[in-house]
C-alpha cells in the first residue's frame, strides 16, 4: 500500500502513470520502479519456485532481487528477464511475470511426494538418461526465466568508447566525496561517476528523515558536482541508471546505460537509444560499490513478505510504500533499528527481534525502545508460518553456549504480515574480482573484503565495511 | 582487453589493432638438413608456455604493421616492457 502522508522527493504524485502487470492494469507514479508500483498497489506475489511451484514476492530493492524476473512488453520490443525492481516505470508499460504466480500449477500437487525428491532432483534423475531430450523443454520451461524472443528487435541501442583517468563506480557517499575531491585537487583528471540508480546518493536519503546534515551534505555535494558538469570541456562524466558489468585487463571497464524510461524514445526523426553500452578505458579505477544485505536464516523463510531490512527501508522512504501492517524486524546488527523508527515515524504497528541479548545498547536501540517499539532482545526466530504469505513466526529465546547457540526456554509465537531481516552486510566485490583480485575474510565486520593492495585501484564506503556515512566521507577523502 | 605501446608508432592502443605472434627468441636453425624430426618438431610446434614474466612478439596489425617484442606477465597480464628488434635479444634481455 501508499502511505497517504508521505513526502518524497522522487515520487512525482502529479503525474500518474497507468501500466499492465499480469494482463491487470494498475497505476503508479512518476520515480516508481514496477516493483514499488506492485507494492503500492497491493501485489505481493511475483514468481513461483522452481521445484513445488510455490509463490515468491520481493526479497530486495535494487539488483540483488532474487525472485521478481519480469519480461516487458511483446513483439519486437519484447525484453526478456529484468528485475522488476530496476525496471523504471513509464506510462504505458506492460509486463508479464517470467513465471506466472497467478496461474494454475500443477507442482504444489507434488509437495507431498517431497521427501522422494532430493535437492537437485530434476536434473540428477533426467540430465544422464535418454529421456533429457524429452523433458528438457518442460523443466526448462519451470525454471522461470522468460521465454526467448522469437521477433527481430525494433530498439535502437548504441555504444561510446570513453578515456579518463580515474573511473568512480557507485554514485553514493563515498563515491561522490572521492569524485570532488579528485576534481578539486587537479585542474586535469577527468573523472567517470558510474551509478546504477535514478538519482544520485545512494542509500544516504535514509538519513534525511534524522539527520539534517545529510540532507545539506547531499544537496551540496551533487550542486558541487553538477558544476563540474555543466562548463564546457566539463572533466567530469555521470553516467546514472548504469551498471558496470564487466572489468577487463588493463582497466577496460564495460557499462551499459539504460535511458531514462527504459524504453525507446521515438519523436520525429530522432531515435533515443534504449541501451547504451560505455566502453570505458581508464587509468584508475575506484570502487564505491558498497554493501548488500544478507537475509537471516530460518525455516520456510521463502514466503512472500519476508524480505531484507534495507529494502523495506528503501520502499519506504524513496517510494512511500509498504508491503504490510504488522510489520517485525529481525537481525543481528544495529541496522533494523534504523528501519524500525522509520517504519515507526509512519503510524505502523512493529517489533523487533534481536538476536543480540540485552547488555551492551547502543544510541540508536535506546532511541528505538523510547519511541515504544518492543524491542526482544535474545531472541531467533526458528520459524515462519503461512501457506503463500508470512501470517506469523515463532521464536524462541537463545544463548551461545561456547561457540554455538542453544534454545533456551520454550518457543512462542507472533503474528505479523511483513518480516524483514537483516544479517549482516556483503561488500559488493563482484567487479574487483572480474581480474583477478582475491578477497579475504575480515573477523571484525565478519565479511568479505577486497584484496588491500592492487594497482590502479582503490576502495572506499561500505565495501570495506564502513557503515556510518560520515565515516565513508572521510574514508573517500584518503 | 590489452592497452599496448607501439614502439614504432609510440602510441598506446588497444588489443583490436594488434595480433599476436608467439613466442620471441626463437632462431630458425641453421642447419634444417642435419636436424631430426625431433628436432624440427621442437622448433616448429614445442614452447615454453611459461608461467611469469614472458617475451612474445606482436604485430600492429591496423597500424605500422611492424613486428616488436613485449615482455608481458602471463599471470596477472601486465606488461612490463615494449622493445623494438634488435633493441633486446635472446642474450640481452632481461
Amino acid at each position: 500500500m501508499r502511505l497517504k502522508n508521505h513526502k518524497s522527493d522522487y515520487i512525482d504524485q502529479s503525474e500518474a502513470l497507468s501500466f499492465i502487470f499480469n494482463n491487470r492494469s494498475y497505476k503508479g507514479y512518476k520515480g516508481d520502479t514496477l516493483a514499488s508500483a506492485l507494492i503500492a498497489n497491493d501485489v505481493l506475489f511475483f514468481a513461483r519456485s522452481f521445484k513445488y511451484g510455490r509463490k515468491r514476492g520481493l526479497m530486495g530493492s535494487g539488483v540483488e532481487e532474487p525472485n521478481a524476473l519480469v519480461s516487458l512488453e511483446i513483439g519486437g520490443r519484447y525484453t526478456p528477464n529484468l528485475k522488476a525492481t530496476e525496471v523504471m516505470l513509464y506510462d504505458g508499460l506492460s509486463a508479464v511475470s517470467s513465471s506466472n504466480p497467478n496461474s494454475l500449477d500443477f507442482r504444489a500437487l507434488i509437495k507431498p511426494l517431497h521427501r522422494f525428491m532430493p535437492a537437485g532432483f530434476y536434473y540428477k534423475t533426467f540430465i544422464k538418461q535418454k529421456v533429457w531430450a524429452m523433458v528438457e523443454d518442460s523443466l526448462r520451461a519451470l525454471s522461470g526465466f522468460s521465454k526467448a524472443p522469437t521477433e527481430k528487435d525494433e530498439d535502437l541501442y548504441d555504444h561510446i568508447f570513453h578515456h579518463a583517468e580515474v573511473l568512480i563506480v557507485g554514485g553514493g557517499v563515498a563515491g561522490i566525496t572521492a569524485a570532488l575531491e579528485i576534481l578539486n585537487n587537479s585542474k586535469t583528471t577527468r573523472v567517470i561517476l558510474v551509478d546504477e540508480r535514478a538519482h544520485l546518493g545512494g542509500e544516504l536519503f535514509n538519513e534525511f528523515k534524522s539527520d539534517d546534515t545529510a540532507i545539506s551534505w547531499h544537496h551540496d555535494s551533487v550542486n558541487k558536482l553538477l558544476e563540474f558538469k555543466n562548463v564546457a570541456n566539463s572533466r567530469l562524466k555521470l553516467l546514472s541508471r548504469s551498471t558496470a558489468y564487466a572489468w577487463y585487463d588493463h582497466n577496460y571497464i564495460e557499462v551499459l546505460q539504460t535511458n531514462a524510461t527504459g524504453e525507446s524514445m521515438v519523436s520525429g526523426n530522432t531515435q533515443v537509444a534504449r541501451k547504451v553500452l560505455h566502453k570505458i578505458r581508464t587509468k584508475e579505477v575506484i570502487l564505491a560499490t558498497g554493501a548488500h544485505e544478507r537475509p537471516m536464516l530460518f525455516e520456510t523463510n521463502d514466503l512472500a513478505n519476508i524480505m531484507l531490512s534495507q529494502s523495506v527501508r528503501r520502499y519506504l522512504n524513496e517510494f512511500g510504500v509498504i508491503s504490510g501492517k504488522d510489520v517485525i524486524l529481525y537481525g543481528n546488527n544495529d541496522s533494523i533499528y534504523g528501519t524500525a523508527i522509520d517504519i515507526k515515524d509512519n503510524e505502523i504497528n512493529c517489533k523487533v527481534i534481536d538476536v543480540r541479548a540485552s547488555g551492551s545498547e547502543s544510541e540508536i536501540v535506546l532511541k528505538a525502545k523510547k519511541l515504544g517499539i518492543e524491542v526482544l532482545q535474545g531472541y531467533a526466530v526458528l520459524k515462519a508460518h503461512g501457506t503463500n504469505l508470512v501470517k506469523g513466526i515463532e521464536i524462541s529465546k537463545v544463548e551461545m553456549q561456547g561457540k554455538k547457540w542453544k534454545l533456551s526456554g520454550s518457543s512462542k509465537k507472533l503474528n505479523c504480515d511483513l518480516l524483514a531481516s537483516s544479517g549482516g552486510f556483503n561488500p559488493v566485490v563482484h567487479l574487483d574480482c572480474h581480474c583477478g583480485a582475491k578477497t579475504f575474510f575480515d573477523e571484525d565486520s565478519q565479511a568479505f573484503l577486497p584484496q588491500k593492495e592492487r594497482k590502479n585501484r582503490q576502495v572506499c564506503g561500505s565495501i570495506s565495511a564502513i557503515g556510518f556515512w560520515k565515516d565513508a566521507v572521510i574514508d573517500a577523502k584518503k | 582487453m590489452f592497452l599496448i605501446d607501439c614502439p614504432y608508432c609510440k602510441e598506446s592502443r588497444d588489443q583490436n589493432e594488434f595480433s599476436p605472434a608467439g613466442e620471441a627468441f626463437i632462431a630458425r636453425p641453421q642447419n634444417p638438413e642435419e636436424l631430426s624430426d625431433d628436432e624440427w618438431a621442437d622448433y616448429v610446434f614445442y614452447r615454453t608456455n611459461h608461467k611469469g614474466d614472458h617475451w612474445e612478439q606482436w604485430v600492429h596489425t591496423n597500424g605500422c604493421r611492424k613486428f616488436f617484442l613485449v615482455k608481458r606477465s602471463t599471470i596477472s597480464h601486465e606488461i612490463l616492457e615494449v622493445a623494438a628488434f634488435g633493441e633486446v635479444t635472446s642474450e640481452n634481455k632481461s
